[in-house]
Order: C-alpha cells, then sequence, then structure tokens
C-alpha cells in the first residue's frame, strides 16, 4: 500500500520535473465570441500550466504504469480506432517516433485520465486562451496584427509529416512553450464553451457554430485565431483523436505562490 | 461509417429551431409534380461519377429518381496558384473548385463527407441545391481524420454552388473549398456537342500577384476584398495554350459557371462569341443574346453557344484590369474551316491619311499660316508650305517630279502653259479643267478635277512652290490673287465653292 | 495423454470472446442517490435503462425531462415496464443532496424501485459521464447550469442503444428502443 502511495507520488514527481508547472495570469480575457452578455469579460484567476505539451515519452510511461490505457487495451467509449496510431506498438514507441515529440492521437478521456495521474487536471478553455494570448514580449498581444497573421499561417498549412519536438521556439512572456504552431491541444470544456442561458437546445448551439458564422455576436471581429480554435475545438467529440490534437495538464495556483 | 445519429437529430432540432440560412423554396407548380418530386428512388443506388474541373460527368439519361451515393474527400494541399507561387489550398477532392456533381431532380443524394487525417482544420458543406438546415452544414461537420453523412432530396432544379461553412467561412473559401452540383430537370438538359465546368474565385496572399514563393491567405485583404488573384479553376493558366478547351467549328458548347467568390461578382464574357442562351443564376429560364452577363459571389450560370468560326476565344471576367492582372484570363480554341462569310479576317492594311495629315502639313503648313497672320510671308515659307501640301494632292497626277504622266497628264516642269498666265493657272487649279490643251508643244486631252475645297492661302502656297520648282522661276501667288479669282469664276456643278 | 490433456482444455478453455460492445458501464463512477446510498453507475446493469442529465434546481427544461421520460414510462407496455429503469444523474453535487434528490422523486410520484436520481462524488466524473452521452453542459455564473437536453437508451450490457434529443424527438422512438 505504501508502496502503491509512493510509486504515484514518484510518478507525479517526475511528471512535473520533466514538464514543470508554470504559473500564467492571472488576466482579463475578451472571448472572441462571449457565451453570454454577462460574460463579455472573463477575470482568469492565475493558474499554472505545463511548460510544454505532454510528450510521447511522458505518456508512454502512464500508459505503462496503466495499462487500461494501452491501446490494445482501452475500451473503444473513451477512444476511437486511431488512439496512439503512431506509436510501434502499444508499449513501444518505435524508431519512427522522438521520445520528445507532443503525444498526438489522443482523445479528451485519455488526456483527462494522464492529468489525474500526475495530480492535475486539463486547464479550461479560457485558461488556455488566457495562456495563449501572450506573445514572447508581452502577456496580451492580441492586437499585434503580425502576430496573429503567423499564427492564421499555421492553421493555413496541412500537418507537416512528421510533427516537431517540443520546445523548438522561444517560450512566450509566461515561460510557456508552443503553445502556437505546434498541436491543437484539448481542453476541459472543449465542447461546452458557448453554452449560454439561451441555448438549452443543442439547436440554437448549432446556429452560434454554422448560421452567419463568425459574425454574429463575435466581438473582435478580427481575433480569427481565436476563433479558428473554437471553430476546431467544436468539431471534436470527447473520444476522438487526430494527429495534430495533443495536451498539456494544469493546476489550480498552489496557495502562497 | 458511422452515421453519426447525434448530429442527424441535432440537425433535426436545429430545422425546428429555425436555423435555416438558405431556405429554399418548394415551387407552387401544381399537386402531381409536388408528388413527382417526392416520389421513392428507383433500383439500386448510384455511385456518383465526379469529375474535375474543366471536365464534366456525362448526361444523366435514366428517366425515374435514384439514391446516388455522392463521397468527397478534403485535403489541405499545397499546389501552384501561378508559376513558381505556391498556395496552401482547401480541396474538396484534391483541385479548387472541387468536383462536379451531378443528379436528377427527385434524387435522394447520400452525401458522405471525408476529412483526411493530415488535415489541420475541421471542415463542411453547405450545398445550395439542399432544402434543410445550413444546406447540409450542420449535419457535416468533420473534425480531420473523421467522415460524416448525411441524406438530401433534390427537389430543385438548377445549377448549384457548394461551399465550406466552417467559421470563418470567408477564409475556407478563400482557400477554394467551392464547387458546383447540377440538379438536371427530369426531362434532362437540350443535348449539346460539348460540356465544360468553369469556376471563378479570387485569392487574397500576403504578397503581390505573381511574388514567387509559398505565400499565405491574407485575411486583412480579404476583409478589404483587395483580390490579389482573380483566377478560374483555381490557378493561372489553368485554361491557356495547351491546357485551352478544345472545341470545334459547328459545335454547340455548354459551359457550367460557377463563381465561388468570396467577393467579387463575375462579369462573364466569351471574347468573340455572344451567348446564345444564358440561364441566369443557374435557373430555369433563359435569355438569347447575352454578350456578357453577372455571376454573383455564390452563384452560378449556364451559357450555350455555337462556334461558328474558328480561332481562339478568350474567356474572361469583363471588370477587365482582372483579366489582365490578376490572371482571370481562359481560352477555348476552335478548330475548322474559316467561314469568311461570318468572319472574313484582315481585308485591307492601308495607310490612312487622316485629314490632310499625310501631305505633310504639319510644321511648314503652320509656318506659313503662323507668318500670314502676323503678315510676315515670306516666298520661301510658301515655297515649303506649298510643298507639303503638292504632296498627295497634285502629286497624284503630276507626280512628286513634276513631270506628270506622257500623254495622260500634262507636265508642271519647265511648263509654259503654266508660266505663261498666272491667273489662268489659279482658274485651274480651282475650277478644274477638261478638254484639249497644249503643253510644252504636246497635245493632252484629260480632266483635271477641280481643287476649290482648298484654302485660298493653300492655293497660293501650292501655287508657289510649283511655280519656282523643277526649273520653274516665277513669282509668288498671293492669297489675295487667288480670292479674287475664286469670286470672278464659276464653280462647275458638284465642286466646293 | 496429450491428446486428452489437448481435450480437456479445448472444453474448458475459455473461448475467446467477440469483442464486447462498447459499454457506457467502461466507465466506473460511484455515486449517491436519493436515499443516499453509494451506487456505482452500473447499478442498473441487466435491465433496459434510459439515463439522461439534470439538476434539481432547473427551472424549466428538467421538470420537463422528468415529465416526458414519465410519459415514455406510460407508453410502455406493462411487461417491458417491469424490465425498464430510469437513472438521472445530477451536474450539481453541491445543491442535489440525497434530501433534495428524493423530494424531487416525491414531487413527481416516480416508481422509486425503477427510477434512480444520483450525484457522482467526484466532481471530475460528471464531466466524463456527460462526454460519454454526448451531453453538453456548462456551469452559468449566475448559477445554474446550461446543458442539452439528451436521453441515451441502454440495453443489459450497457451498450448505447440510441441517443436522441430528450424534448424534440417523439417519445414513440425511445419507447421502441427501451423495449428492445
Amino acid at each position: 500500500m505504501i508502496w502503491l502511495i509512493l510509486s504515484l507520488m514518484l510518478t507525479q514527481e517526475r511528471a512535473l520535473t520533466e514538464n514543470p508547472m508554470i504559473l500564467a495570469g492571472p488576466g482579463i480575457l475578451r472571448p472572441f465570441y462571449p457565451p453570454s452578455e454577462s460574460e463579455k469579460e472573463i477575470k482568469v484567476e492565475a493558474f499554472e500550466l505545463q511548460q510544454h505539451a505532454v510528450t510521447n515519452a511522458e505518456f508512454l510511461k502512464f500508459v505503462m504504469e496503466k495499462p487500461k490505457w494501452r491501446r490494445d487495451k482501452v475500451s473503444p467509449l473513451f477512444v476511437d480506432s486511431t488512439y496512439l496510431s503512431l506509436w510501434e506498438s502499444p508499449t513501444r514507441l518505435g524508431k519512427q517516433i522522438s521520445p520528445k515529440q507532443p503525444v498526438v492521437f489522443v482523445s479528451w478521456f485519455a488526456a483527462k485520465a494522464y492529468c489525474e495521474s500526475i495530480g492535475a487536471r486539463l486547464p479550461t478553455h479560457f485558461e488556455w486562451e488566457l495562456a495563449a494570448a501572450a506573445s514572447e514580449a508581452q502577456a496580451d498581444s492580441r492586437s499585434d496584427m503580425t502576430w496573429r497573421q503567423k499564427i492564421l499561417d499555421w492553421y493555413g498549412k496541412p500537418a507537416p509529416e512528421r510533427l516537431p519536438n517540443v520546445m523548438g521556439n522561444k517560450p512566450n512572456f509566461w515561460g510557456l512553450y508552443d503553445l502556437h504552431g505546434l498541436i491543437w491541444e484539448w481542453v476541459q470544456d472543449f465542447n461546452s464553451i458557448l453554452l449560454s442561458s439561451d441555448s438549452r437546445e443543442a439547436g440554437k448551439l448549432d446556429q452560434a457554430k454554422f448560421c452567419g458564422a463568425g459574425a454574429i455576436g463575435a466581438s473582435e471581429t478580427d481575433d480569427y485565431p481565436s476563433f479558428m480554435r473554437l471553430g476546431f475545438l467544436s468539431s471534436l467529440e470527447a473520444a476522438y483523436t487526430t494527429k495534430t490534437l495533443g495536451f498539456r495538464c494544469a493546476k489550480d495556483r498552489m496557495k502562497g505562490k | 461509417m458511422k452515421i453519426n445519429r447525434y448530429s442527424v437529430s441535432m440537425a433535426l432540432c436545429a430545422s425546428l429551431v429555425g436555423c435555416n440560412s438558405h431556405p429554399n423554396e418548394l415551387r407552387s407548380t401544381g399537386g402531381s409534380e409536388l408528388g413527382a418530386k417526392m416520389a421513392a428512388p428507383v433500383g439500386e443506388p448510384i455511385q456518383a461519377v465526379l469529375t474535375q474541373a474543366p471536365d464534366v460527368p456525362p448526361a444523366i439519361t435514366r428517366k425515374s429518381p435514384a439514391k446516388v451515393v455522392v463521397e468527397i474527400e478534403v485535403k489541405e494541399v499545397t499546389m501552384p496558384i501561378s508559376e513558381g507561387v505556391n498556395y496552401t489550398f482547401w480541396t474538396f477532392g484534391g483541385k479548387v473548385p472541387g468536383e462536379f456533381i451531378r443528379v436528377r431532380q427527385g434524387d435522394t443524394v447520400e452525401f458522405h463527407l471525408q476529412n483526411h487525417p493530415d488535415n489541420k482544420m475541421p471542415h463542411n458543406i453547405d450545398l445550395h441545391a439542399v432544402t434543410g438546415p445550413g444546406g447540409g452544414a450542420t449535419s457535416t461537420f468533420t473534425a480531420p481524420g473523421h467522415q460524416t453523412q448525411f441524406t438530401f432530396k433534390a427537389l430543385n432544379q438548377g445549377l448549384y454552388v457548394y461551399h465550406c461553412a466552417t467559421a470563418p467561412v470567408g477564409m475556407h473559401i478563400a482557400n477554394g473549398m467551392y464547387g458546383l452540383i447540377l440538379v438536371e430537370p427530369p426531362e434532362g438538359l437540350k443535348p449539346v456537342d460539348r460540356e465544360y465546368y468553369v469556376m471563378q474565385g479570387d485569392f487574397y496572399t500576403v504578397g503581390k500577384y505573381r511574388e514567387k514563393g509559398l505565400q499565405p491567405f491574407d485575411m486583412q485583404k480579404a476583409i478589404e476584398e483587395n483580390a490579389t488573384y482573380v483566377l478560374f479553376n483555381g490557378s493561372e493558366g489553368s485554361m491557356v495554350g495547351e491546357k485551352a478547351l478544345p472545341a470545334k467549328v459547328g459545335e454547340t458548347i455548354r459551359l457550367f459557371v460557377g463563381n465561388g467568390g468570396p467577393n467579387l461578382v463575375s462579369s462573364f464574357h466569351v471574347i468573340g462569341e455572344i451567348f446564345d442562351k444564358v440561364y441566369p443564376e443557374g435557373g430555369s429560364h433563359y435569355q438569347e443574346n447575352v454578350q456578357t452577363t453577372l455571376i454573383p459571389s455564390g452563384g452560378a450560370a449556364i451559357v450555350e453557344f455555337r462556334l461558328e468560326v474558328p480561332g481562339t476565344y478568350i474567356i474572361v471576367d469583363h471588370s477587365i484590369f482582372r483579366t489582365f492582372n490578376k490572371g482571370a484570363l481562359g481560352m477555348l480554341k476552335a478548330t475548322g474551316d474559316e467561314v469568311t462569310a461570318i468572319y472574313s479576317g484582315k481585308e485591307v492594311d492601308d495607310v490612312y491619311l487622316g485629314d490632310k495629315a499625310a501631305s505633310g502639313s504639319g510644321k511648314a503648313v503652320a509656318k506659313a499660316t503662323a507668318e500670314m497672320k502676323s503678315g510676315t510671308l515670306t516666298l520661301e515659307s510658301q515655297i515649303a508650305a506649298g510643298e507639303a501640301l503638292f504632296k498627295g494632292t497634285c502629286s497624284t497626277c503630276h507626280m512628286e517630279t513634276g513631270l506628270g504622266v506622257p500623254s495622260v497628264f500634262p507636265p508642271l516642269a519647265k511648263s509654259d502653259f503654266l508660266m505663261n498666265d498666272k491667273a489662268r493657272s489659279i482658274g485651274v487649279v480651282l475650277n478644274g479643267l477638261s478638254g484639249a490643251v497644249t503643253v510644252n508643244g504636246t497635245k493632252f486631252n484629260s480632266v483635271m478635277p477641280p481643287m476649290s475645297q482648298l484654302n485660298d492661302d493653300e492655293i497660293a502656297n501650292i501655287l508657289t512652290y510649283v511655280r519656282n520648282s523643277w526649273g520653274n522661276k516665277g513669282t509668288a501667288v498671293t492669297a489675295a490673287e487667288v480670292t479674287a479669282v475664286r469670286a470672278s469664276s464659276k464653280r462647275p456643278p458638284g465642286a466646293a465653292e | 495423454m496429450l491428446a486428452s490433456l489437448f481435450l480437456v482444455w479445448a472444453i474448458f478453455a475459455p473461448v475467446h470472446a467477440e469483442k464486447v460492445e462498447t459499454s457506457f458501464y467502461d466507465l466506473e463512477a460511484q455515486m449517491t442517490d436519493q436515499d443516499g446510498k453509494s451506487i456505482s453507475l452500473d447499478y442498473f446493469r441487466g435491465h433496459s435503462v434510459i439515463v439522461t442529465m439534470f439538476f434539481s434546481s432547473c427551472p424549466h427544461a428538467c421538470p420537463m425531462l422528468i415529465a416526458r421520460l414519465r410519459s415514455i414510462e406510460a407508453k410502455l407496455t406493462k411487461e417491458k415496464r417491469l424490465n425498464a429503469r430510469f437513472l438521472l444523474i445530477s451536474f450539481d453535487p453541491k445543491v442535489d443532496t440525497p434530501a433534495a434528490l428524493l423530494a424531487l422523486q416525491e414531487r413527481h410520484g416516480v416508481d422509486s424501485s425503477r427510477w434512480r436520481f444520483a450525484t457522482p462524488k467526484i466532481e471530475s466524473k460528471i464531466s466524463e459521464i456527460a462526454a460519454v452521452l454526448g451531453i453538453k453542459y456548462r456551469k452559468m455564473p449566475e448559477g445554474g447550469y446550461s446543458h442539452s437536453s439528451i436521453f441515451a437508451v441502454l440495453d443489459s450490457y450497457g451498450k448505447i442503444k440510441y441517443r436522441g434529443e430528450a424534448l424534440q424527438e417523439d417519445a414513440e422512438v425511445f419507447v421502441e428502443y427501451l423495449g428492445k
């Protein structure tokens, strides 16, 4: 029993030193698509976010320690048929994969389980957006057209043959790497971001997603990168895995930090 | 393939909520036609034949509605947009425009949308031929590496645009996500000799027109509607030179023309042809004898014309700077025999003298005129002006050498007839001369037409020149002298006063 | 000798089962029901179940949800009704205590032997249950939850046979699937 607790703690510790939690925020977010009238400005509390996306190496350790998440053992309720499909085998990365690449082809359930295994959670959409609003120099770079165009450029390109390793570029203002230009990232509330009190029916949600796509209700109509992230996330189901979708974990800010 | 019931039910729900951005009303054409529209499919499901532009799937020959299965794969792919310029297009079926879909009114279409796993973006499809929420967009929102399906009945005939409707819609369309779906009327379209698929679109790149390299999409230019390229079928030169659309003289051609936009309206024109029939906006009625037809962004038109003569017909957007400076140029080459009754080709290529332009008037004449005005007219000026005027008028008969044509036109050089009587010479120039004359001992019997249309000073200058050239030596003739002779003599009938 | 051993093995060795269809119960969660008892997510395994999510202080949609479920129940044949079960899972553990859930049961007069109102014990399980059921929800800043209203029909193994719009679709569809 003690051994169990110890190993659990060691796992958490290992994960956290390899991919440390970095303090980000607090800040005010003016979401591109405010979910309701009262949420045009969202106050995001300070929180912690992992320095870089969870890598193949980190996820492999997780899968070895929790075999129910191996691709040959996992329930199809939680993943689709391409889960971890780039790995050579359920327990081996293989030569084609670098341990330092971000892990992809993981579902929301898998990402969530990983984060819980290291005593953390997935970031919320607003937390992620706040962290991602930063460029290298400033905490909030969203009015910088050049910075925005660079992000749009990445969205315009198809997925590369081989994903680069994490931390290949400079970190942003908070010390976080690759929030742009590497992969899409899961968030806790990926499919309920647009829900408001008058969208009780799923139909209205579709109306927001598809009808007049992007025009109605958008506050900063030129924050297209934000918009495209919203669009991408809303195309997903919790069990989906894709070639350019990974994640990183978050934590509530520790008291006294 | 998984039928996403949840999507279908959401779509049903959404239809109740009223999310219907493209309402296509049923035509009230009577109960029996409505009944026909709602008839069930007959026979085995058919796999739709889809084609890349400029080709069109074959005409539908069956006489009953069917279930047609359409499978389209969305692929994000980097391809040339112009020579040496690459662009990352988002495509329906691997190319821009998307694949051409051809069905029959009343068909039940089972539509499969596949989003290639290498794609980064989610995509969906809105077909303007669909009556239902978002034109299918709500039911086909697909993440990369996944596929969706929905079914619709093609209630209305016509030529319709389809495009991706994922936010931001403008960007998806600007990257090439559009194509055409033709819903044939039940009796089919009248057969023609050839059908082609042409689709116009505007493109926005960070770099300038033809700036080399991989060019990213420029959102700001798209918002400002400041297009870098306006192209047919997704790339500059897609229908030019060797890729020109082939045809033969005598053939009737039908073009299915779409305009994906995202922003610009097209003034569609084929240089050298008149459209015998235009179905504006792909509708059911046609106009005849049209030179240029407007195709709205997100719209289409069907044009038909018979090729009467051979040649290369240039396909343009008649907002003409788009053709010559942004790439909106295509070609249709018609081969066959010349038909000169309709178009002769060039018949005359001659010098055009203009008014008096070829007689060299200009400097000399202007100088003389100016001097006359100021009262400082010199002999030299008169001679120079006279020479300019002589050439091209008088020299036609009397020759520039002044020697005339033996037995036909008398010489002026060393001419006794000319030099003996100044007033008589003025009269001859003014009123012409016919009948027998003897010049330097030689008989001539010809007709000199009157030159009374020339001004007094012009005649004065010409005679001064003549009287001082080729060995002639004489005094100047003044304008006043000409005026006097003009006043005291009659012009022959038909001559200017 | 070897042959007979082999025979024994062949008869008694577990036949390699066909991959069992995905079951809702693959998700494990502990919940507290209206009687204050601990029940697991697969409490109704072996029965035909209709599952949904709600919160008790919901003003409009949730009472309609429950009413809908009751009308579905009423449309079942006596035989089918005996086998059918109703599982309503709450988004709101803070408010939906056993007492609140019990009050709900009383207010709607439902048969407690076949209806369970339950709150997941671990908050992070709520989003997982919702994700599996395809229900989107969000806690509103002014309180309460905005959520889509979905009914999922499970067979006795927990396989999701049908998922549909709770308030928009015909009750008949759910009746049909519950009966299977």
